[in-house]
Order: structure tokens, then C-alpha cells, then sequence
């Protein structure tokens, strides 16, 4: 009885870990971001629109799928892979997917689907990393993305934050 | 009446025989020139192939000397593999010229496609945003994560029976067919080169790891020369086979043919041609020095005889006989130095009747008595020490086996006595040969 406790005890430790995502390194400039694996997750630092991010933004590395901590930004929120690879020399855009789900205050989920094409690059420094921005995040208490894109499974993350008004 | 009609014939003989013979020079002479500088061409040919023979021989490779036929063995080889890895460069470097030039057909390519794609993309999302709520099915299809190839597929699966039932959808149905057409048109392409670029790609990776296989194979080739194929001794290597390898001019084939003759025989060859250019050097002279043209044959023969000369006086100097002042530069195994012995040569060639009479004097020596030493009178009369030993001359005359008169004779210095009758005097009155006898006969 005692050894089936502690089994379950683990097991329900263990699947608790795996749909928790966490925040690893701060990589910057996009140099740095680049040298990262392909297909790493990045919540862009203290940026909240596509045009702000530049040479300089703070990338955050998101480690693992699920639940996210997150500092809170009013303004919104953005994210980004890195696509850099010397092998992909097609130089074929490759389609980027999210579909983002709003809970908002009143237990309403909005659902918005979002899709953007991005050349993965060979150039190390190149500013053109495929991105999403979530604007929009008044009165909304939690925001689910799913991402995926036809450049390959490493794409495909699930992520989830609380917005704390 | 003969002698009156021989008369008249005689001017005439005398006005055409200055013309024979000027034509006569003429032809001569020219020979002589021709010929001369055709022999002095090959004797350069000669000289510069035993100098590089030479050269070449005086590598050694662990402590080994090297060969000339081996050198020309591994030199077949590895010219054939530098062919090759020339041939494959340049199929490498046209492989990777159109590489490049296709590069720029795949950017077109690529830029064709992503537009046709991002038209595609748009078009797709109105397609669905018009077919909601008359085909939720498809429209959440279209808009959903499934690749392009699909969403076009079973939308033309759907397109008849979507135009039939809604009249209303055919202008997004239309603008569809023309995008997914332009889409289908730029994919194709895209795969066309695509195809084309894996292919080359595929090529140059084949051609390169060829290269560098056929790299390795030089260095298995040079190891049958040394084991120890390190970098100084590839360059070493490297340096003599490129001397062995005759490029496509006839100049470095007539050397490499020269070269790669066995060392003796080059030498040889060597003192032959010399031979033949101190004749010609001779005959030349002879000709400046106005002595006068000689018949065709006589040149000929003087040419032979130099040839032949060069060679015995060669021969002779390589046997040890002292015929030449620095003997040991000939002797025996000595190194060949290619200048000396076509000195040697040209001069046996050039006074070729003196080289034969110094010839004939050392066979003569040689021949007489097997021996080298000359015979030798006694310096004195030699009884008194006959008989202060209480010896007899009819003992001595029986050891010389010959008459008791004759050994008397060479006792008193009036006759001659050879080598060994010297040495047999010397043994029975127990002196030296120096002591007893000298060259010269007494007064």
C-alpha cells in the first residue's frame, strides 16, 4: 500500500514538472539568440510590439510546454523562435502557426488564429526571426498559445501564462 | 692524231672541274655544319639528362640510394593519379561554376514560390472565411495546420459541388483556381531546381571526397618508395618525379626518354655522342684551317673513329690503366661526373690518333710479359757477390733455365733481364731487386 502511495506520489510530482514551463537564460544581442537550438522559444523582454524588437531585446529562453510565469507587461506580450540554421539553404519562406486563446475576466475564451511566413535564415545577425505579439490583454486573466509551423516539430510548443491586473 | 684530239677536251675538263668541286665543298661543308650542330643538340640532350640522372640518383630514402626504374615505376603511377585529380578538379570547378549560376536561378525560384505561397495563403484564408457557415467542415480545414498541398486538394475535390450549390462563392472560387495555378507553376519550378541543385551538390561532394581519395592513393604509390612518406620527403619525392615527368613538349620527352636509360648505359651513350662532337670539332677545324675537302666517306669514317675512340679510351680509363693524368676520377666504382667524362670523351674524339697510340702503348706493355715491369740491366758486375757467397752460375743459370753464358751475361750487366729473372737473381744473392738492377744498361 505504502510503496503504491509513494508511486503515485511520484508519478503526480513528475507529471506536475513536465506541464510546467519555465524561464531559462537571457540571451542578447540576436547573435547570442542564434546561437541557441533551432526552433528555441523566446519571450522578448519589456517589448510588447513586432517593430519594437531589435538588436538589443532581451530574449528569454522558454524551457519545456504548459504553465508560465511571466512579468507583467500592459502593453502585451511577445514571443519568438529562433530559425537561424546554416543546413536549410532553400531559402523557402516556412508558414508559422499560433492559435491563442484569451480567458477573460468574465470566464469568456477568445480565440484568435494567427499565422505569419518566415525564411529561416543563415545570417546570424538577421533581425527577421519569426514572432508573435499579443496586444489586447486588458481584462484578460490567462492567455494559452499553441504554436506549430511546417519548419519542423521543434516548433511546436504549448505555452500558458496568468495575467495578474 | 690522238694527242691533237685529246688537246681541245683539256680546257674544257679544267673550266668544269672547278665547278664540281665548289659544289663539291659546298655540300661537304654543309654536311659538316649540319652535322655538327645535330650532334652538338644531342650531346646537349645527353649532358642535361646524366646531369639530372645524376642528380636524381643522389636521393636516398632511408638510407636506400635511389632507383631510376623504380622512380619511373611509381612516376607512371602518379602521373596517372595526377591526371585524374586534374581531370576531377576541373569537373569539380565546372560543377561548382554552375552551382553558382544555378544559385541564382533557385533565388528566382524561391522568391516565385513564397509570393505564389503568401497569395496561396490569403487567398485560402478567404476561401474559408467565405465557405463559414456553409461548409464549416472545410472552412475550419483551410484555416487549420494542415500543409498547403492538402487544403488545395480538397478544395478542388470541393470546387464543382461548392460552385453548383452557391453561385455566391464563384468569384473566390475563381480568383483560387488562378492562384493555386500560379502556385502549382512555382512549386514546379522550385522543384526543378531544387532536383538540379541536389544533383550537383551530390556531384561536387562525389568529386571532392574523389579528390581527396585519390590524394591518399599518391601517398600509398609513394610508399613503395619509403614508408616513412612525411612531408620533406613527399616534397623530395615530388621534386625528382616531376624531373622524371615529361611534359607535352618534345624538348622534355627526348629528356625524360634520356633519363630514364639505365645509368651505364646513358654514360655510355655520353661518351659516344662526345666522341662524335670532338671528331666533328676536328673536322670543322681542319675545314677552317683550309686543308682542303676530303670525300664524304673520309668524315664518316673520322666520326666512327672518334665514337669508337671516345668509348675505349673509356673503357681502358675505367679498367684502372693509367691512361688519363687523375686516373681515380675514372677508376672503378667512382661517381660518373657527367663533365669530366665528356671531357674526356670530346678529346679522345677530338685527337683521336693520339689517344690511339696511347692505347696501342699501354696494350703493348700489358701484352709483352703480363706484366707492367720493364726489363733491367744489372747495375754492376754482379760475381764479385757471386762469389763472396760461395755461389756458382751454373746453379743460378739452372733456376733462370738458361744457358750458363746467358746467366753470365745478365751477371755482367751486358744483357737484359726480365722481371722475373730479376727477381730470381735477387732471391739467390739474397738482395733487392732496387739494389741489383736498374733501367738503365751499363756504360
Amino acid at each position: 500500500m505504502l510503496r503504491i502511495i509513494t508511486l503515485l506520489t511520484v508519478l503526480t510530482l513528475g507529471a506536475s514538472q513536465a506541464c510546467a514551463a519555465g524561464l531559462g537564460g537571457k540571451f542578447s544581442p540576436l547573435e547570442a539568440m542564434h546561437q541557441t537550438p533551432y526552433g528555441s522559444l523566446f519571450f522578448i523582454e519589456d517589448t510588447a510590439n513586432d517593430f519594437d524588437i531589435r538588436r538589443g531585446a532581451i530574449f528569454v529562453l522558454i524551457q519545456g510546454d504548459g504553465n508560465l510565469r511571466l512579468p507583467t507587461q500592459s502593453q502585451g506580450y511577445c514571443f519568438a523562435f529562433n530559425h537561424y540554421t546554416i543546413t536549410d539553404r532553400s531559402k523557402l519562406s516556412k508558414t508559422y502557426r499560433a492559435r491563442i486563446r484569451k480567458t477573460l475576466a468574465n470566464g469568456k475564451i477568445k480565440s484568435e488564429n494567427f499565422s505569419a511566413e518566415f525564411i529561416p535564415t543563415p545570417i546570424i545577425t538577421s533581425p527577421a526571426v519569426p514572432n508573435l505579439c499579443i496586444n489586447g490583454v486588458s481584462g484578460v486573466t490567462l492567455i494559452q498559445i499553441e504554436f506549430n509551423s511546417e519548419a519542423g516539430p521543434a516548433f511546436s510548443r504549448t505555452i500558458a501564462f496568468s495575467l495578474v491586473e | 692524231m690522238s694527242a691533237s684530239s685529246a688537246q681541245p677536251a683539256s680546257p674544257q675538263a679544267s673550266i668544269a672541274r672547278p665547278g664540281t668541286r665548289l659544289r663539291k665543298e659546298f655540300f661537304v661543308s654543309t654536311f659538316v655544319i649540319v652535322l655538327t650542330v645535330l650532334v652538338g643538340t644531342v650531346c646537349i640532350f645527353a649532358l642535361a639528362s646524366t646531369l639530372t640522372q645524376s642528380r636524381i640518383l643522389s636521393l636516398s630514402f632511408d638510407g636506400v640510394p635511389a632507383s631510376i626504374w623504380k622512380l619511373d615505376s611509381v612516376r607512371q603511377d602518379w602521373s596517372a593519379l595526377r591526371k585524374q585529380i586534374a581531370d576531377q578538379t576541373e569537373a569539380l570547378k565546372a560543377a561548382n561554376s554552375a552551382n553558382l549560376m544555378l544559385e541564382d536561378r533557385g533565388t528566382k525560384a524561391a522568391q516565385g514560390l513564397n509570393w505564389a505561397k503568401e497569395q496561396l495563403k490569403d487567398t485560402l484564408y478567404e476561401v474559408s472565411a467565405s465557405l463559414s457557415g456553409i461548409d464549416n467542415d472545410l472552412s475550419d480545414f483551410l484555416s487549420g495546420s494542415a500543409d498547403y498541398g492538402a487544403k488545395v486538394a480538397r478544395l478542388k475535390a470541393s470546387n464543382a459541388r461548392l460552385r453548383n450549390g452557391q453561385a455566391s462563392l464563384a468569384g473566390v472560387l475563381d480568383q483560387f483556381d488562378k492562384i493555386s495555378g500560379a502556385y502549382a507553376i512555382a512549386k514546379t519550378e522550385y522543384d526543378e531546381y531544387d532536383a538540379e541543385s541536389k544533383g550537383l551538390n551530390q556531384k561536387i561532394t562525389s568529386l571532392a571526397s574523389g579528390i581527396k581519395s585519390i590524394q591518399d592513393s599518391i601517398d600509398v604509390v609513394f610508399s613503395k618508395i619509403t614508408k616513412n612518406v612525411d612531408a620533406p620527403t613527399r616534397a623530395r619525392i615530388e621534386n625528382a618525379l616531376y624531373e622524371l615527368n615529361p611534359t607535352s613538349t618534345w624538348f622534355s620527352k627526348a629528356i625524360s626518354w634520356f633519363v630514364i636509360l639505365q645509368p651505364d648505359v646513358l654514360s655510355l651513350i655520353l661518351v659516344v655522342l662526345m666522341g662524335v662532337l670532338g671528331s666533328s670539332m676536328q673536322i670543322l677545324h681542319s675545314l677552317f684551317r683550309g686543308d682542303g675537302i676530303q670525300s664524304f666517306g673520309d668524315y664518316v669514317l673520322r666520326l666512327s673513329v672518334g665514337a669508337i675512340t671516345a668509348l675505349v679510351i673509356f673503357i681502358v680509363a675505367k679498367a684502372g690503366v693509367p691512361i688519363i693524368a687523375d686516373a681515380s676520377r675514372l677508376n672503378g666504382d667512382a661517381p660518373i661526373n657527367p663533365y669530366f667524362v665528356s671531357f674526356v670523351a670530346i678529346i679522345s674524339g677530338l685527337m683521336s690518333e693520339q689517344a690511339i697510340v696511347t692505347v696501342q702503348n699501354q696494350g703493348q706493355r700489358f701484352f709483352a710479359n703480363g706484366t707492367s715491369e720493364p726489363d733491367r740491366w744489372a747495375r754492376q758486375d754482379l760475381n764479385p757477390d757471386l762469389a763472396a757467397q760461395n755461389l756458382d752460375v751454373p746453379t743460378l743459370a739452372r733456376y733462370l733455365t738458361i744457358s750458363n753464358e746467358a746467366a753470365e751475361a745478365i751477371l755482367k750487366g751486358s744483357q737484359r733481364a726480365t722481371s722475373e729473372q730479376q727477381k730470381i737473381v735477387a732471391i739467390y744473392l739474397r738482395k733487392s731487386v732496387r739494389d741489383l738492377f736498374s733501367d738503365l744498361p751499363q756504360r
